[in-house]
């Protein structure tokens, strides 16, 4: 059985054109590419101070 | 590295597939898709700018421009998101009402969360009147309208929704519950389990033939009389008029054409008239001056034989009768050349050898004792010489002498009277017994 009000409240306002520069700002670009270079440098430094050794 | 060689891949299979779902017009899929191959790569241009435009499709302005936007900045050269941007911002206020439109749903969407079901769907009926393509629109209307008892409406707004995003997860599961409130679930059931169900016949199974039932001669009748008089209902309702009117217009046409043709034949004729008028009166002109001429020509010949006849006359002795013919001559009349000359060759001669001719006779004529021929001889001499008064005087002896003394006084009175110094004088009051 369907909560109409529950479904309602879901609902989320739609983006206005005049408002696409802060969305755009605000937009999370990472991808797996970025997420695995982060994880090689992490590595790399964790190396370096030891962690692995 | 390797693993980005893969992740590219592996970006590149998901937009393979979003491109699949996307042209079978699965948006909602396809868009889950391409979101995840952005994920395992942003650089996939294809993907965002097929992202970008599913949201234009489903109504979400703003949504297609940031992909767009984003788009550009990650390839700012030879990408197809360039085109895109220029197509939206090239007609003049797209924007401005893409814009107008949004916060009019962010309107209804509020009024629909603080129980303004009412004006939400008021204002969701204008929003999708002029965005028909919005999605999240049509559904939050179908949500109200099932809310309110009206699943027929909401049906409505859910298959707009399943035209253009056909598997709406949203609206799928709400079409779903529209179908079970109407029933309509349970008759796509039954049409389906109809549909791929089948029983091989039976030798027990007959069929039927549809048998048709056969008119009586009474119902021909009607049938026939029906036809015939809606046929001639059709004829003079539908037809009659158009021909009445096509007859109208041709006699319309050719009154006008009559009428031009005989207004061209009036002004011919008044021209004609004005010709013939001219003509007639030239010609009136000509033939009173062509009588005028004849009658001029005719006195001319009249007078020349006249003349010619006088002067033959008198050259062949037949003095009388040149002499009858000169006393009747008008000579005012004779003022042209040559009978002007022949009139005074004739007067001359007649005035003087012509008078003393007469004179003569009538002298030769009463000595021999013919007083009236005498006397004839005299009135002619008279005739060319009326003041002379010698053949006055021999005049009135002649009448004295035959007894008509009045006549003859009268005559010596006027000779005394008029000739006082002429040696006739004497002799006339001698006559007269002075």
């Amino acid at each position: 059985m369907i909560d109409f009000q529950e479904e309602i409240k879901r609902f989320k306002p739609s983006l206005d054109v005049e408002n696409i520069e802060d969305a755009i700002a605000k937009s999370d670009l990472t991808d797996m590419n970025d997420i695995m270079m982060q994880l090689v440098q992490d590595g790399i430094a964790s190396r370096k101070n030891g962690e692995f050794l | 590295m390797d693993y980005s060689v893969t992740l590219n891949r592996i970006a590149n299979v998901y937009y393979n597939l979003g491109l699949e779902r996307a042209k079978l017009k699965d948006l909602s899929g396809a868009a889950e898709l391409l979101k995840k191959s952005l994920h395992f790569s942003k650089y996939q241009t294809n993907a965002r700018n097929l992202l970008g435009l599913i949201y234009y499709e489903m109504g979400e302005t703003a949504d297609a421009l940031i992909q767009w936007v984003i788009s550009m900045n990650l390839q700012p050269s030879n990408n197809r998101a360039d085109y895109y941007l220029e197509e939206v911002q090239r007609k003049p206020g797209q924007l401005e009402i893409a814009s107008q439109t949004v916060k009019k749903f962010n309107q209804a969407l509020w009024q629909a969360q603080h129980e303004g079901e009412d004006l939400a769907i008021l204002q969701l009926n204008r929003i999708i009147e002029e965005k028909p393509n919005f999605i999240k629109a049509h559904i939050l209307l179908a949500l109200l309208y099932m809310q309110k008892g009206d699943n027929v409406r909401a049906g409505r707004s859910l298959m707009s929704v399943l035209k253009v995003d056909r598997n709406n997860p949203k609206a799928l599961i709400l079409m779903d519950e529209v179908k079970k409130r109407t029933g309509r679930a349970e008759i796509e059931k039954n049409k389906l389990k109809n549909a791929f169900s089948h029983r091989q016949m039976e030798d027990d199974d007959v069929i039927l033939p549809k048998i048709k039932a056969q008119a009586t001669a009474g119902q021909v009748v009607i049938y026939l009389t029906v036809g015939l008089c809606l046929g001639l209902l059709s004829f003079w309702f539908l037809l009659l008029p158009s021909i009445r009117r096509n007859i109208n217009v041709e006699a319309n046409d050719q009154v006008i054409a009559y009428s031009q043709e005989l207004s061209e034949k009036n002004a011919s004729l008044t021209e004609l008239q004005a010709q013939y008028d001219d003509l007639n009166s030239r010609y009136e002109d000509v033939s009173t001056r062509l009588n005028a001429f004849e009658q001029q020509n005719a006195d001319f010949m009249g007078l020349y034989q006249k003349l010619t006849s006088i002067q033959t006359n008198y050259e062949s002795g037949n003095l009388t009768q040149a002499v009858a013919d000169y006393v009747t001559i008008d000579q005012s009349q004779v003022t042209e050349e040559p009978l002007l000359s022949l009139m005074n060759e004739i007067n001359q001669y007649m005035q003087n050898e012509g008078y003393d001719e007469l004179t003569s006779l009538g002298n030769s004529a009463w000595n021999a004792g013919n007083l009236q021929q005498a006397e004839q001889y005299f009135d002619m001499a008279i005739q060319i010489k009326p003041d002379d008064p010698e053949a006055l005087y021999l005049k009135a002896r002649i009448l004295q002498t035959n007894g008509q003394t009045a006549d003859a006084n009268a005559i010596f009175d006027r000779i005394v009277g008029e000739h006082p110094e002429s040696s006739y004088a004497q002799r006339a009051q001698s006559a007269r017994g002075y």
